[in-house]
């Protein structure tokens, strides 16, 4: 059995007007519609929200009530988190559970409703995915990655520059993306000039705080659905150790690679074969580090790809074609269902202005607090 | 046990509940054994990778942390105050009480320094401070812009702003000019917000400064002929105010000092039956000298890390 992806919903991401339930209801009402050979939602038995935690969506019970919008009293309904990764780690469950013959069609909704606190409020809620001690001295997230990325530049020798040509290339692909966050064209200067958040991280290396839900139906029987599914051809789930100051190469995401290596055996394929790519780039340093992960460069070479231009849309492995998690913007319980959605319709040639020609393999990469733990998806049509 | 750092991030938005700016870093013992640290923001200027010191456990208020504690070589690092407005009076006053304090000195005035104002500069040269003169309007942007930046290129830093500068054109409102109305404005309101402006990116990056303004007696009391000054006195009480709420996240202690009736050309050009009139009202009976406000900035300079946002009355009992 392959378990395949054959409907989706996507709500813009931003600063909504929405609060969590509209959020969840219209992800749902959207998924259902989208089935191309339409289904029952008796058929649904399983239903999976992902978000992160209860200060941003104001609501426990969350799969409770995307329960309460199905239409069917015997589905069964639960959450799951896992920091940033949480919406892969939902997929991940309904795919296992799937395979395992517990399920047969899985709803997974993602959402976070993040600008219903201060950015003070916050930059403390998200560091919960930290380390004990780094929550306890008062590290940021974005400090945690500031380690990273200083000892990367000094290992390595990647610049500001680089760091920056990252984020400019991520708002430029979401130009192209109706649901990004940011419609903005910066340069390398306005990244370099913004605002101190983390020496040496910028504001513009910082995903925004956004606000946004996506959802997908997973099915053991996708052809059932659409002549079309998009199959999840494999996943691969890592951990490593939860503070940046435990891990002996804190410029190496370790988890992201043994997930991707997980992956790479499962499905008998070599890195150098995936076409297109989402990756976590919460502040843009990391998708830099996340090409080494992958295998995409060698270590201490990740930052020559976007020199490079390897990694741009017209590149020949673009990385981040919806803008990623900095352009697109990152509603943390929503980001790893809607990097699968962003796949679905690119493995589909459905994603318009955005449309990657020819995409057949495409590669996810979600991890979650600064890669203690990560799911890494391989996904083709 | 001596450690080194090998990664530090110098914190600008701290996570609740913590409201001042650090740097956190990983330490690495003699052992080899890693662990998270704090440094505080005094060390700022001496981060760097490798940078070495040793690991302390403190006990806070939040916890006990683990905090990096450099080991800063002894050479001495002076601190440099900036005063504006400072070739005589009050203002020059302040800088040869903060020379003697043991500050390097920026004296800036609006015109070329009066005989005065030479003496204070050679009297601070030979008590073995540094001490450079830069004349600029403080009430032009540019001008207070480029005088921080010179000052830091020649004395290196900015430890302490005084905005002392300001001037008085006195005169019953009804025959007061609209020039006359801004141009006090300019350089006693303007003027501090000019330089308080251009001095914080630098204290920020240092770790934390301290910003003094010289305000007045009739910011509250208001006084009679003096509707520009009082409203730009008065001004300066809520930008302190202002200040203060805005920047102690970053160490920055900003307060304001207002004399009442202090010897100064101000009070020495009264006429005589005025100031007899004007002391008979001061309950120690006497003008101020400035040496005393001088000595005030300096307690504020110098110590006072845990007052701000405040206006500090020196006037012999006039207000209480």
């Amino acid at each position: 059995m392959e378990v395949g992806i054959v409907s989706y919903g996507h709500t813009k991401y931003g600063v909504l007007t929405e609060e969590t339930p509209e959020l969840i209801q219209t992800v749902m009402e959207q998924c259902l519609t989208n089935v191309d050979k339409g289904i029952d939602p008796k058929e649904i038995d399983l239903l999976i929200t992902s978000c992160v935690d209860n200060q941003f969506s104001n609501q426990h019970q969350t799969g409770s009530l995307a329960w309460r919008y199905l239409e069917n009293p015997d589905a069964e309904a639960l959450r799951v988190e896992a920091a940033c990764s949480s919406g892969s780690m939902a997929v991940y469950l309904a795919r296992r559970m799937i395979l395992a013959g517990y399920a047969k069609n899985a709803l997974i909704v993602g959402f976070e409703k993040m600008s219903r606190v201060s950015t003070a409020t916050a930059t403390s809620v998200l560091i919960r995915g930290g380390s004990p001690e780094e929550i306890k001295l008062g590290i940021t997230q974005p400090a945690c990655y500031a380690l990273m990325a200083q000892l990367y530049m000094q290992k390595y020798g990647a610049t500001e520059d680089d760091y920056a040509l990252a984020s400019v290339k991520n708002h430029e692909n979401a130009l192209r993306n109706p649901w990004a966050h940011f419609h903005k064209r910066i340069t390398v200067e306005d990244v370099k000039n913004s605002r101190m958040i983390a020496s040496p991280i910028r504001l513009f290396y910082c995903c925004p705080i956004s606000d946004g839900a996506a959802a997908l139906l997973l099915s053991g029987e996708p052809k059932k659905y659409t002549d079309t599914p998009v199959y999840i051809k494999a996943m691969g789930l890592a951990h490593d150790t939860m503070g940046v100051f435990e891990r002996e190469d804190p410029t190496f995401i370790a988890a992201s690679n043994k997930a991707a290596q997980k992956v790479y055996r499962s499905a008998n394929i070599e890195p150098k074969q995936i076409q297109l790519a989402e990756v976590h780039d919460a502040f843009t340093p990391a998708e830099i580090m996340v090409y080494e992960a992958l295998g995409f460069a060698e270590k201490g070479e990740g930052y020559k790809l976007v020199r490079d231009g390897v990694v741009m849309f017209d590149g020949a492995l673009p990385v981040n074609v919806s803008g990623g998690l900095k352009a697109k913007g990152h509603p943390v319980g929503a980001t790893g269902v809607g990097m699968m959605v962003e796949m679905f319709l690119q493995l589909r040639a459905e994603a318009d202005e955005r449309q990657v020609r020819d995409a057949e393999i495409g590669l996810i990469e979600n991890h979650g607090g600064t890669g203690s733990v990560s799911v890494v998806t391989l996904l083709m049509r | 046990m001596s450690a080194k750092l090998l990664a530090y991030s110098i914190i600008y938005i701290p996570p609740l509940p913590f409201r001042t700016i650090y740097a956190a870093g990983i330490a690495e013992d003699e052992n080899g054994n890693r662990c998270a640290v704090r440094v505080e923001s005094e060390y700022f200027d001496a981060l760097k990778i490798g940078l070495e010191g040793k690991i302390v456990k403190k006990s806070t208020d939040f916890g006990e942390f683990n905090f990096f504690i450099p080991e800063v070589k002894e050479k001495e690092v002076s601190k440099v105050a900036l005063i504006t407005g400072a070739s005589r009076g009050i203002g020059k006053a302040i800088a040869l009480e903060l020379a003697k304090r043991g500050f390097n000195i920026v004296i800036n005035a609006v015109h070329e320094l009066p005989d005065e104002g030479v003496k204070a500069m050679e009297e601070i040269k030979r008590s073995g401070r540094e001490v450079t003169f830069i004349k600029a309007d403080v009430s032009k942007h540019e001008e207070a812009e480029k005088m921080v930046k010179e000052s830091v290129e020649k004395l290196g830093r900015i430890d302490v702003l005084v905005n002392n500068a300001g001037i008085n054109i006195d005169r019953f409102l009804i025959n007061m000019t609209p020039e006359q109305w801004q141009k006090v404005i300019d350089i006693d309101l303007t003027g501090s917000f000019n330089c308080t402006k251009a001095v914080l990116p630098y204290m920020i990056q240092q770790g934390g400064g301290k910003i003094i303004n010289i305000s007045s007696m009739s910011a509250v009391d208001g006084a009679l002929g003096q509707a520009n000054y009082a409203a730009a006195k008065g001004g300066i009480n809520a930008f302190t105010r202002t200040v203060a709420m805005e920047y102690a996240q970053y160490n920055i202690i900003c307060n304001a000092i207002a004399p009442g009736c202090i010897r100064t050309r101000m009070t020495d050009a009264m006429q005589p039956g005025a100031l007899r009139e004007r002391v008979s009202q001061i309950p120690l009976g006497r003008r101020g000298e400035p040496e005393e406000v001088a000595k005030l900035v300096a307690y504020l300079a110098t110590e006072g890390n845990y007052i701000t946002g405040q206006v500090i009355n020196i006037s012999a009992g006039e207000y209480v």
